[in-house]
């Protein structure tokens, strides 16, 4: 088994370096010649202030005032949120704004919108380099606190950047500037099958607004698993289902590893958001005879059974998270 | 604390760190006159409102108060005001120096609008019957009331009146502040209040047979507290933070009458001996957490970054007795026989439990280390360990039997089994960008647990390899595959016998969660963007098959069956469809569609007379094929000149088929579940009209529309027939209802 195992990882990588190569060579082939800005722009703000090539010069401090000459509808910026934090943390007033980030815009600005001018390609575009790049700009200031782990997690590797999620310049959300009014919708633009999923009849309150998708997750990387806000999937649930948490006399070991063993968070068809409907949601595991493991039936259901209508287990093992009586060993007190 | 102390807290510390230029102002509201109405002949719908409110009226939809002077900003944020779903928040401060935020949410949990019951709240989580219907019960029947007749089930029933909508309601008043005592430190610090209230149903019972829903209370609160400091060094952060959360609940059980008996008594069997069952609920408990975090750049463009957290769960509740059963004493039981499930003491005597008060803990370690680099030319690569140990520290407590369902005494030498696990993660990965138009990527991992069940220790090997291609600047393709296999190192068999060695489940039982496991997920994803145009096309496959691994299927005994039970395979597949387009005149068009389809295959025995010794004859196999269709439509015209509008249709239809697909040879009559499918649609059209700058109009209208067949939840009976395996079950009739529902509204905004 281990063999197979190795054997078809080993297929599996190989198979996919050779289509990444394939797919390089055929993009060589049809790619167009690298462009200036391809060239010019990998670079960062401050690598582009030095790296010029000799015709051109050095790029120098322009102030905010010539970049809304031309950039007029920019000028919200001032109003920001970013720009407040600007002011108040860093000491940077307005005017420097534009190319604290941008880097230095004489050179852009001398460009006057002429493309073949390799000046008007000094300026750093965040949205045209590569995305380690985009991101060194936002972490200069944003490296700790919840960026801790941004680096090295998930969405880091998966080349996603600040600006795949916020709107630096202007809020389009209510709050942290994201590039969608809400934290859902900008989450959906990768995660689609979330934005379906969370729309079937047993959800969480996040639909209607109550919630969003950092009441469990964050984001920018985190100690925990699946980027959750605390260490577990059960951790993460004990914030809101603090009743859960016990510890109890009584454990149900498979819901104390994990709530998913039996719930389904981003929604699902079955009530309380369970994985599949009971009783076969307990015969997964419950084979042992008798009543967990008797063959219930449509004719069971006609007459009202209580091992399979409304609660079906849970009609009677209602504490299935946990029992705190004496005689509550199997759930039922 | 309340949202008025909330908002006296903010104003207050509002003015203490007010600046005395003269504030800007900016103030907008949207006021809203809105007609709801249900289809007359499906009223009793709650999940139309499950978390919301939906008014008829005129109600405040939206204030916000936005206030600035010299750096300083306030802001004041309320929606739905007055209504079950209001919220707000205060909050301001000096951005990117200091920041308050206090909330208020509140979060309506509808659960029926029908429930039907006898039981009064009396408080402190007693539920009582009149005195006069359970003597009649009592004196008529001793044994299964609804088998003598059913009509006396129905005089149950006949003055049954219907119980205010069964619902819980979340209140959360929270407050979060942030301050930087220095250029490179950040101070947080936040505390919530979260209250439950409200009435749910909650299953009961007086034994195999007489499952008696309930509409139990709900009283609770939990405090969270936490403080953290950041240092925010321009190559080293740090952080740490510790907090408290406490738990405090005001029921400590749920005490119900039995509509079968008065007074109490003992008989050396089950039956309605009881006059009241009584059941434990949530335990108050505390946990109490400290977490560090750091990260370090290295050289050669490399990261270090680690995060540990300690977290301790404690919960000392009071222990409840045996019973509730006044009746079930040592001498009540000489009296009647003397057999060995005879009480040994007063059952219902809290002295003679092990301990007065329950001695619980858990205790959690979790850490998690990554290195980084991204100094290998084009080669992005990390390795990272995890784990996360929970430690069980609570009291062992040994009783020598239970009393079931208040019942009768059943000697048993019983432990609470201190359950505890570790699991541990280890992985490598590496991102390669082969020029700027390809990237593959691959990882590596394996992950060892360690628990306290039947199985003691397993590993996980998983790989996966990711290719990411963008041919064109419009055009983006990514794809993954992965593969992971689980194997078992231990089974333990004696987790399956009872104390007297009897097995009690076959061992030929696999857990799925635990068992060998063949996983392989494959992920494709493209996404079009020529222009105004946008398409995004993905889908996904998980295969799991769980297997048997090392060990005997039979436990060592021949006449035991060689086969695995439980879940045996859980297919999921999901295909996805986005698509935005232009329309003509200005339109904008949108569209989603997502499907998916999954299959669990069940595998059990029917025998009911055999713990460990199945036959063939007894074996049945279910299939449960679940398909999910999402999607909808939206058109939308953005601003255009005074007039703006925006029209959608969603649609929700999921269907479940629960097929018997195979029977032995003595399961015989026996029916596949008829379909369940549950649809949901909404349709909603909106324009409006600015007929300032400060004033505009807007009109809307909804059709929201909800249809249910489910043979077990969309028409929950008032009790159920009687039979074999049948019982006599007493339900609420909390039934998930049908419902067509329209909303008409105009509304008024406003920018003071």
């Amino acid at each position: 088994m281990e063999r197979n195992l190795r054997k078809k990882v080993l297929a599996g990588l190989a198979a996919a370096l050779g289509v990444g190569a394939l797919l390089t060579r055929l993009s060589a082939q049809e790619s167009p010649s690298p462009t200036p800005d391809q060239t010019a722009q990998s670079q960062p703000a401050g690598a582009a202030a030095t790296n010029q090539p000799a015709e051109i010069g050095m790029p120098e401090f322009v102030g905010a005032e010539t970049c809304l000459a031309c950039h007029a509808g920019k000028e919200g910026f001032k109003e920001s949120l970013h720009a407040k934090v600007l002011l108040n943390n860093k000491r940077i007033e307005f005017s420097k704004t534009c190319e604290t980030c941008h880097g230095p815009g004489s050179l852009h600005a001398a460009a006057a919108g002429d493309r073949a001018n390799p000046g008007y390609f000094t300026i750093k575009n965040p949205r045209k380099v590569k995305a380690v790049e985009a991101n060194a700009t936002c972490l200069q200031c944003h490296g700790g606190g919840k960026r801790v782990h941004w680096i090295g997690g998930v969405h880091e590797s998966k080349n996603v950047t600040c600006q795949s999620c916020h709107s630096i310049h202007e809020a389009k959300s209510e709050a942290f500037q994201l590039v969608k009014e809400t934290q859902a919708e900008t989450c959906y633009q990768c995660h689609a099958d979330k934005k379906a999923q969370i729309r079937k009849s047993a959800h969480m309150p996040l639909v209607e607004g109550k919630m969003g998708c950092t009441s469990c997750h964050e984001p920018h990387g985190s100690g925990g698993e699946k980027l959750m806000v605390k260490a577990s999937v059960n951790d993460t649930c004990y914030t809101c289902h603090a009743d859960k948490r016990g510890p109890f006399l009584w454990e149900h070991d498979p819901v104390r590893e994990s709530c998913l063993n039996c719930h389904n968070p981003h929604g699902t068809h079955n009530d309380k958001m369970l994985v599949t409907k009971a009783p076969l949601l307990c015969q997964r595991c419950h084979v042992a005879t008798r009543h967990p493991s008797t063959l219930y039936d449509q004719t069971y259901a006609n007459k009202g059974a209580n091992k399979l209508v409304n609660k079906a287990c849970a009609n009677c093992h209602s504490l299935i998270h946990g029992s705190n009586h004496p005689s509550g060993n199997f759930f039922a007190r | 604390m309340n949202f008025k102390n909330a908002l006296g807290s903010g104003l207050l510390l509002m003015l203490a760190s007010a600046a005395p230029a003269a504030p800007t102002v900016h103030s907008e509201m949207d006021l809203f006159l809105q007609g709801v109405t249900y289809d007359k002949a499906r009223p009793l719908a709650y999940k139309f409102e499950e978390y919301r409110s939906v008014p008829n009226g005129l109600y405040v939809e939206r204030y916000k108060l936005d206030l600035g002077w010299s750096g300083y900003d306030l802001t004041f944020k309320a929606r739905n005001i007055s209504q079950r779903d209001e919220e707000a928040s205060l909050s301001g401060g000096r951005p990117g120096v200091v920041s308050y935020r206090f909330s208020w949410n509140r979060i309506p949990h509808r659960y029926s609008n029908e429930a039907r019951t006898l039981y009064d709240n009396k408080g402190n989580g007693v539920l009582t019957l009149p005195d006069g219907l359970q003597n009649y019960f009592q004196g008529a029947s001793t044994t299964v009331y609804v088998a003598t007749s059913s009509g006396m089930r129905s005089f149950f029933l006949a003055d049954a009146q219907d119980v205010a909508p069964l619902q819980m309601q979340s209140d959360r008043a929270a407050v979060d502040m942030t301050f930087r005592p220095g250029k490179e430190l950040l101070v947080s610090l936040s505390g919530s209040r979260l209250h439950r209230s409200g009435t749910r149903a909650q299953g009961s019972t007086f034994g195999h047979s007489d499952a008696i829903e309930l509409p139990a209370p709900i009283n609770d609160d939990t405090y969270d507290a936490s403080m953290g400091m950041d240092y925010l060094g321009k190559s080293i952060q740090a952080g740490v933070k510790a907090g408290v959360s406490k738990f405090e609940n005001a029921y400590t059980s749920i005490v119900w009458d039995n509509p079968k008996r008065l007074t109490d008594r003992y008989t050396n069997t089950t039956g309605p001996n009881a006059s009241r069952g009584r059941i434990s609920t949530a335990p108050d408990n505390l946990a109490k957490s400290l977490n560090a975090s750091l990260g370090v750049d290295l050289p050669m463009k490399s990261r270090f970054s680690a995060d540990a957290g300690y977290v301790i769960m404690t919960q000392e509740d009071t222990m409840l007795p045996y019973t509730i059963n006044s009746a079930m004493t040592a001498a009540a039981a000489a009296a009647v026989s003397g057999t060995a499930n005879d009480p040994p003491f007063d059952l219902s005597d809290p002295a003679n439990l092990p301990a007065r008060n329950l001695d619980m803990e858990m205790r959690v370690l979790s850490q998690k280390y990554r290195l980084s680099t991204k100094g290998l030319g084009p080669v992005r690569a990390s390795a990272g360990w995890r784990s996360y140990k929970l430690e069980n520290k609570s009291e062992e407590y040994a009783f020598p039997g239970r009393a079931r369902y208040d019942t009768s005494w059943s000697v048993e030498s019983l432990k609470n089994r201190l359950f505890e696990f570790e699991r541990r993660n280890a992985d490598a990965r590496a991102d390669v960008d082969l020029g700027q138009r390809v990237a593959v990527g691959a990882v590596v991992g394996r992950e060892w647990v360690e628990r306290h069940r039947e199985v003691e220790k397993s590993e996980e090997d998983s790989a996966s390899g990711s290719l990411v291609f963008k041919p064109r600047h419009d055009l983006f393709l990514s794809s993954s595959y992965l593969v992971a296999e689980r194997k078992m190192e231990e089974f333990e068999i004696a987790d399956y016998k009872n104390s007297a060695g009897t097995f009690i489940e076959m061992p030929g039982l696999r857990r799925f969660d635990v068992t060998d496991r063949d996983r392989k997920q494959g992920r494709v994803a493209a996404q079009f963007a020529p222009g105004e145009v946008s398409l995004g096309l993905s889908a996904q496959v998980t295969n799991d098959e769980f297997g048997k691994g090392k060990g005997d299927l039979t436990g060592g005994i021949t006449t035991n069956q060689n086969k695995m039970y439980g879940l045996l395979e859980q297919l999921n597949r999901t295909y996805g469809t986005e698509l935005s387009f232009p329309l003509l005149a200005g339109l904008e068009g949108g569209l989603y569609y997502e499907f998916e389809w999954s299959r669990r295959m069940v595998q059990s025995n029917s025998n009911a007379t055999s713990t460990a010794s199945q036959d063939a004859a007894t074996d049945w196999k279910i299939r449960a094929l679940e398909r999910s269709k999402i999607g909808g439509v939206s058109v939308k015209l953005p601003p255009k000149g005074r007039w703006d509008a925006a029209l959608g249709y969603d649609l929700v239809l999921s269907r479940l088929d629960t097929n018997i697909v195979e029977q032995g040879s003595g399961l015989v009559g026996y029916q596949s579940f008829k379909q369940a499918d549950r649809t949901q649609q909404t349709a909603s059209a909106r324009i409006g009209y600015k007929v300032t700058d400060n004033i505009r109009l807007t009109g809307r209208y909804s059709w929201d529309k909800f249809d249910i067949t489910d043979y077990a939840t969309d028409d929950v009976p008032l009790f159920s027939v009687t039979g074999v395996n049948l019982n006599d079950a007493t339900y609420l009739g909390a039934s998930v209802r049908d419902y067509v529902v329209q909303t008409v509204g105009i509304g008024l905004s406003y920018v003071f």
